[in-house]
């Protein structure tokens, strides 16, 4: 009897192209003995099914692969709960590395250290350079013309050259586009490199063997709809979905329905400051009837975080937030509270990405609020098909510091975020300015263009929408009288919002 | 070979057929279809009775003594039944996945009565297989086309079996008075075949012959 | 010319060894698309104009509406012979294709390529009536000349359980005496080899 099922089983298999090893065939044979001979049938077809699902070297399929593919089929339409929201840590953040041969981002599986090698500190630079230049070369203006179109209609071409190119012409070369990184390799003057070379640039105008520059402006940003044309639905973002969150009709269907959905983000929210805990305890009061899908809190959690009883009081005050949250038992039960890291809080050095807030700190805390994350800075969060990134840090006043040209209208935010996506990068500033560990400078990326991007500042609140993400700053909820911003994502809102005395 | 009296389960006759018959039907069949450019009606029953003794002769080895010589003989003989029925249905498959469109247009357009050159299952796989097509130009290069040119028009693409291929025939019985229009101003002409002669001619001339089983290819 | 990049796609096919795949030119098919796009465009508006009552616009028409006709058929037979490839890979890797040819496919031909395991499968276990159990006809590619024969393994492959329940070792460089119908499919993986 059970010679004839073994027997059925692997002929079966064999139809589909596959073997299965003894330990395999034993299991199986042990698993559907018991099913009816009507039953057994669609079994084994689906059970075939989720065992080619599954990422298959040979076709000898071992009992490790059956049983994972014999775990899906009983689990069935679970999979999908766990995708709708997820918080992820920038360590698990996957890189991919550009391939230009086969114009495909490759997912890399190189182990990553913290700290990295020395190669790893160019390779930072030429990734970042590797992701603007391919994006930028597919741009309208630098692809070739099509053979027959109206020329009236064609915009002008250009060319995009390497450094090299410039270095290696003696001739007056007429106009010419390139990209490169602003460097200052001597002090006080400015230098154009790219992974073939570095020119001297003058924004002025004289000089021989200095690039005049006519103009000079970011590489063109991409909406992350033609980013995905590009590259299909590999899921950049991370997660535990293997494809894109964006190509599931599911979540898209939820994300739609759903429409009391919202976020709410804060940042320094410092907790043991007792007008800010007031300032809490109105706004929990506030939304405990419709509780929110997620409380994104960021640092820096205390007031004055220097001194030996740093810790304690920050130990103390997340024990104090415990304690008020427990208060409002709904938003326990139905509302995830995740907390961001700032510059100021308890972790290793000031170096980005900033690791989580070390958990003995927050134990209670925990112990009180169950749905309560701490993360990483930065963090990614997927709720159902819509990518939200969140940084805690003083960019915008870095920026100004560090900037080559600063803008001449006053009108900062706009031209924050528009860096921000024109460089695909939360973070384009020299290492000096902002240490960054060498391998993980793929998790501050911003390449495809995420839903939301939320940089906490300390500088004034603001919400832009360009190029179809938004972005936006709650502003400090301690210094600036409690405001803070909420998300939609139904309608993809952004609304301010503040507690007022 | 022991003579295994099968009884075929068909509704319409009880046919007893030896071992030894099936065999000889099955190798024919194969043979035509081997060396026919186009698919010849199926021969499903067949295959079901082929497969059906197939699978009594390996229930009687595995009763039989192990390490009797009788049982590797009989091994033998299982091989290369298989063997041929394999290569029988993959040369039909071949020519079905080939002729895809052409073949799905020949079932739409056949009558009530008429049977189908294709059994219901190598239908069904013809008709995945078109449709499995379709998807993928569909997904990659028709649904990005101009609006008058999306459709994959499967009239443009069937790609039909070259009738005038010549092949060779062995007459197994008697047929006067067969039409060969010869090239050039000659006009039609007909040949009489003679029982047991071999010939080489168009596939197209001797297709009905085949099929009533008056001549074979060889 | 118009037509020119389709008819390179189909070159670059062509010069490829026969049962081999290149890497799937996307961007080659990118550019055939867009440059269909900018004919079908052109002929639009220059229909609007003939509409119009503009003469002499009808050769520049049909000229574009046959060179769009002929970059349909390029995309079309190049999708189309890359999919007969990938066809006859089936029945010589079997249904887990290695790495190295994955790689070289587009998404979308891998999901065909399940699709017509999944189609191929079902129809060789339908072979026979409901009670034949099928036949698999990946098997028994070559007319069998004897019923055991000597192999020996190429790598280390672990345990192996014939027909009868025997359970063999697998080892590299081990040789074994096997019927040829049990261990075809393993010299197909290129696990055993066949000693001659």
């Amino acid at each position: 009897m059970a010679g004839r099922l073994k027997s059925s089983i692997m002929s079966a298999f064999k139809m589909h192209g596959l073997s299965l090893r003894i330990e395999a065939s034993k299991f199986l044979v042990e698993a559907l003995d018991p099913v009816n001979e009507v039953e057994r049938e669609e079994w084994l077809d689906r059970i075939i099914e989720a065992v080619q699902k599954q990422p298959l070297e040979s076709s000898m399929i071992d009992r490790v692969t059956l049983e994972a593919a014999v775990q899906d089929c009983v689990q069935g339409g679970e999979e999908d709960s766990d995708q709708v929201f997820s918080v992820i840590d920038a360590f698990d953040i996957p890189k991919f590395d550009y391939n230009s041969e086969r114009k495909k981002f490759i997912p890399s599986t190189a182990l990553r250290s913290l700290h990295g090698q020395a190669t790893d500190k160019a390779q930072l630079f030429r990734d970042r350079y590797t992701v603007l230049f391919q994006r930028t070369s597919r741009h309208e203006l630098f692809t070739p013309a099509v053979m027959g179109a109206n020329p009236e209609h064609q915009t002008k071409k250009f060319q995009l050259r390497p450094v090299e190119y410039l270095l290696g012409s003696v001739a007056k070369l007429g106009e010419i586009i390139v990209l490169g990184m602003v460097t200052q390799l001597k002090p006080g003057s400015y230098y154009l490199e790219d992974p073939t070379g570095a020119v001297k640039m003058d924004l002025r105008w004289y000089e021989d063997q200095v690039f005049h520059v006519t103009a000079f402006g970011f590489p063109p940003p991409e909406p992350a709809k033609t980013t995905r044309a590009y590259f299909g639905n590999i899921n950049f973002f991370g997660g535990p979905s293997a494809t894109c969150a964006k190509a599931s009709t599911k979540l898209r269907v939820m994300e739609r329905e759903n429409e009391d959905a919202m976020i709410v983000f804060l940042s320094d929210v410092w907790l043991d400051d007792s007008k800010v805990m007031e300032k809490l305890r109105v706004l929990f009061t506030g939304y405990s009837e419709i509780c929110p899908t997620a409380f994104v809190l960021c640092g820096n959690f205390t007031s004055s975080p220097f001194g030996s009883s740093h810790i304690k009081t920050l130990k103390e005050s997340f024990r104090g937030l415990g304690n008020l949250i427990a208060q409002f038992p709904s938003l326990v039960e139905s509302s995830r509270f995740i907390f961001v890291p700032g510059s100021q809080d308890p972790g290793p050095g000031n170096v980005l990405p900033r690791p989580a807030i070390p958990d003995c700190v927050t134990e209670e805390l925990r112990r009180k609020v169950p749905n309560a994350t701490f993360t990483t800075n930065p963090c990614r969060i997927q709720y159902c098909t819509q990518e939200i990134v969140v940084f805690r840090e003083d960019m915008v006043t870095k920026m100004c510091r560090n900037c080559v040209k600063f803008p001449t209208d006053r009108d900062i935010s706009t031209h924050f975020v528009k860096t921000l996506a024109s460089q695909g990068h939360l973070c384009p500033l020299p290492l000096h300015v902002e240490p960054v560990y060498w391998g993980h400078d793929h998790t501050l990326r911003v390449y495809p263009l995420p839903d939301v991007v939320v940089v906490a500042d300390k500088f004034d609140a603001y919400s832009n929408t360009h190029v179809d993400c938004t972005f936006a700053n709650p502003g400090s909820f301690a210094c600036n009288d409690a405001v803070f911003k909420v998300y939609y994502p139904a309608t993809r809102q952004m609304e301010d919002s503040q507690i007022r005395d | 070979m022991d003579d295994l009296d099968i009884e075929e389960a068909s509704d319409e006759e009880v046919e007893q057929m030896t071992a030894a018959e099936a065999l000889a039907m099955v190798e024919k069949a194969w043979l035509n279809e081997k060396f026919s450019p186009e698919l010849l009606p199926h021969k499903q029953d067949l295959v079901d009775v082929m497969l059906d003794q197939l699978n009594d002769m390996e229930k009687n080895i595995s009763r039989a003594k192990k390490g009797d010589l009788k049982v590797s003989i009989h091994k033998m003989e299982i091989d290369r039944i298989r063997y041929v029925l394999a290569s029988f249905l993959r040369i039909r498959l071949e020519k079905i996945e080939k002729f895809v469109h052409h073949l799905l247009e020949e079932e739409a357009q056949l009558g009530e009565d008429v049977p189908s050159r294709m059994s219901p299952e190598e239908l069904q796989h013809a008709k995945n297989f078109a449709a499995n097509m379709e998807t993928l130009f569909n997904d990659v290069v028709l649904r990005h086309m101009p609006r008058n040119l999306k459709k994959l028009e499967g009239s443009k693409v069937a790609v039909g079996p070259y009738q005038d291929s010549y092949v060779f025939l062995q007459v197994q019985e008697q047929v006067d008075q067969v039409m060969v229009d010869t090239a050039g101003d000659q006009g039609d002409e007909a040949i009489d075949l003679e029982k047991g002669s071999q010939h080489i001619m168009r596939y197209r001339v001797v297709a009905p012959l085949i099929t009533n089983d008056a001549v074979t290819l060889i | 010319m118009y037509g020119e990049k389709a008819v390179e796609l189909i070159r670059q096919l062509h010069r490829s060894p026969d049962g081999s795949l290149p890497p799937f030119n996307e961007d080659g098919i990118r550019q055939v698309l867009e440059e269909m796009r900018v004919l079908f465009e052109q002929n639009q508006a220059d229909v609007n104009k003939t509409v119009d009552g503009a003469p002499g616009l009808f050769p520049g028409v049909q000229l574009r509406h046959a060179a769009l006709e002929r970059n349909k058929r390029c995309l079309l037979a190049y999708m189309c012979n890359r999919m007969e490839r990938l066809r006859t890979m089936r029945w010589e890797f079997g249904s887990v294709l290695p790495p190295d040819i994955k790689y070289n496919l587009s998404e979308q031909e891998i999901q065909w390529f399940s699709r017509y395991n999944k189609s191929l499968a079902t129809y060789m276990r339908s072979i026979g009536g409901p009670s034949g159990g099928g036949l698999d006809l990946t098997q028994d590619l070559k007319p069998p000349k004897s019923l055991y024969i000597e192999v020996r393994c190429l790598m280390d492959h672990g345990e192996f359980e014939t027909e009868d329940g025997t359970i063999l070792l697998l080892k590299k460089d081990s040789q074994h005496f096997l019927q040829r119908s049990q261990c075809e499919h393993l010299i197909r993986q290129g696990v055993l080899e066949h000693i001659l």
